[in-house]
């Protein structure tokens, strides 16, 4: 094949879609009148459903006394500084790339750092929930069992289970860290 | 004279342009997932139709926004809702399936900037639209093109 061949092909392709009835009317009424939205804008809900969640979650523990336990002051800050560390810039790289207004080379260049936050983020949530398991593990082993943990014992179970999470995180998200090793690669190619 | 209202504009506009918004999915959609990728660009088409402000062709930016949803496309688990009604299946068009799916194996190795500048210009668009389009300077598209189409090359030889 040549690039006149490729182009016959392209316009082979271009003749045959024209002889189809490829999207029905029905089908685009559908999407216009319907609540079908934008994956952008689902994710946009997601965020405010989530600080809704986040607020009453809040709410509740103080309800129960939180505010006497260090260890829940932690785990409401480590969740705040997650989101606004974390998931705040990826919500601001959605609204933008939502508009259409970049060029093609600033739209790869905002979707390859959103697919790097993502993964970052999948990763330490996934540590992050792993320690409070690992905490509420030793925790209730001390209830039942009258121990009192030490400080390293908990450092170590702590630091297992995150490198667990972390590991397997990574391991769901390997197919996405190779896509984007690549369109990095291609984008530097693109920009030499 | 019967006013056409913002829905019905829209639904000429795309059925005007469907093929293009399918040959666009087509290149960048993995495989069985071109009808989430075209149901994603009808919604960031109907969302952003009152941002068209009748500057460029209509057609124009419809690719435009087309490639940049292709591009920045994020995998999700919910399928899409739609079908599209197009078939290869048959025997009379073994042919016509395997020259588009060469050209599609061609083209998806490429970058996907450079898979966009060569689909506009196996579109036939003039440099100025494919500028248009992609938010490149003229220089920069004919570079860029003349570099896509070598590695296309690169790729017949090797």
């Amino acid at each position: 094949m040549n690039l006149d061949e490729l182009k016959q092909s392209w316009d082979k392709l271009s003749e045959r879609l024209e002889r189809e009835e490829l999207l029905r009317r029905e089908e685009l009424r559908m999407i216009v009148e319907s609540k079908v939205t934008s994956y952008n804008n689902r994710i946009k809900l997601n965020q405010y459903l989530g600080w809704l969640v986040l607020v009453c979650a809040v709410g509740i523990l103080f309800v129960q006394g939180i505010q006497d336990d260090p260890f829940g002051w932690i785990v409401i800050g480590t969740v705040l500084l997650m989101d606004a560390f974390l998931f705040a810039p990826m919500y601001r790289i959605l609204q933008r790339l939502a508009k259409f207004e970049d060029t093609i080379v600033e739209q790869e260049q905002m979707i390859i750092r959103f697919e790097q936050m993502f993964v970052r983020r999948s990763i330490v949530v996934g540590c992050f929930f792993a320690c409070v398991f690992a905490y509420v593990i030793i925790e209730a082993m001390a209830r039942h069992a009258a121990l009192t943990p030490s400080w390293w014992l908990w450092m170590i179970l702590t630091i297992i289970a995150s490198a667990i999470a972390g590991g397997w995180r990574y391991m769901i998200e390997r197919e996405r860290i190779v896509e984007i090793r690549q369109r990095i690669t291609a984008l530097k190619q693109f920009e030499e | 004279m019967k006013t056409q209202t913002k829905e019905e504009i829209f639904t000429e506009a795309v059925i005007a342009h469907r093929n293009i918004i399918y040959k666009v999915c087509y290149m960048y959609a993995p495989q069985g997932m071109i009808e989430d990728y075209y149901q994603e660009v009808l919604c960031n088409l109907w969302q952003n139709f009152d941002q068209f402000d009748g500057r460029s062709k209509r057609s124009t930016w419809i690719y435009r926004v087309a490639l940049y949803t292709c591009i920045s496309f994020i995998r999700r688990k919910r399928p899409a809702s739609i079908s599209l009604a197009f078939d290869l299946s048959s025997e009379e068009d073994a042919e016509l399936r395997e020259q588009i799916e060469e050209l599609h194996s061609v083209i998806s190795r490429l970058g996907h900037i450079d898979r966009a500048l060569i689909m506009l210009w196996l579109e036939g668009y003039p440099y100025e639209e494919m500028a248009e389009v992609t938010g490149l300077t003229l220089s920069n598209v004919s570079v860029k093109l003349m570099r896509a189409k070598n590695k296309i090359k690169e790729m017949f030889n090797a």
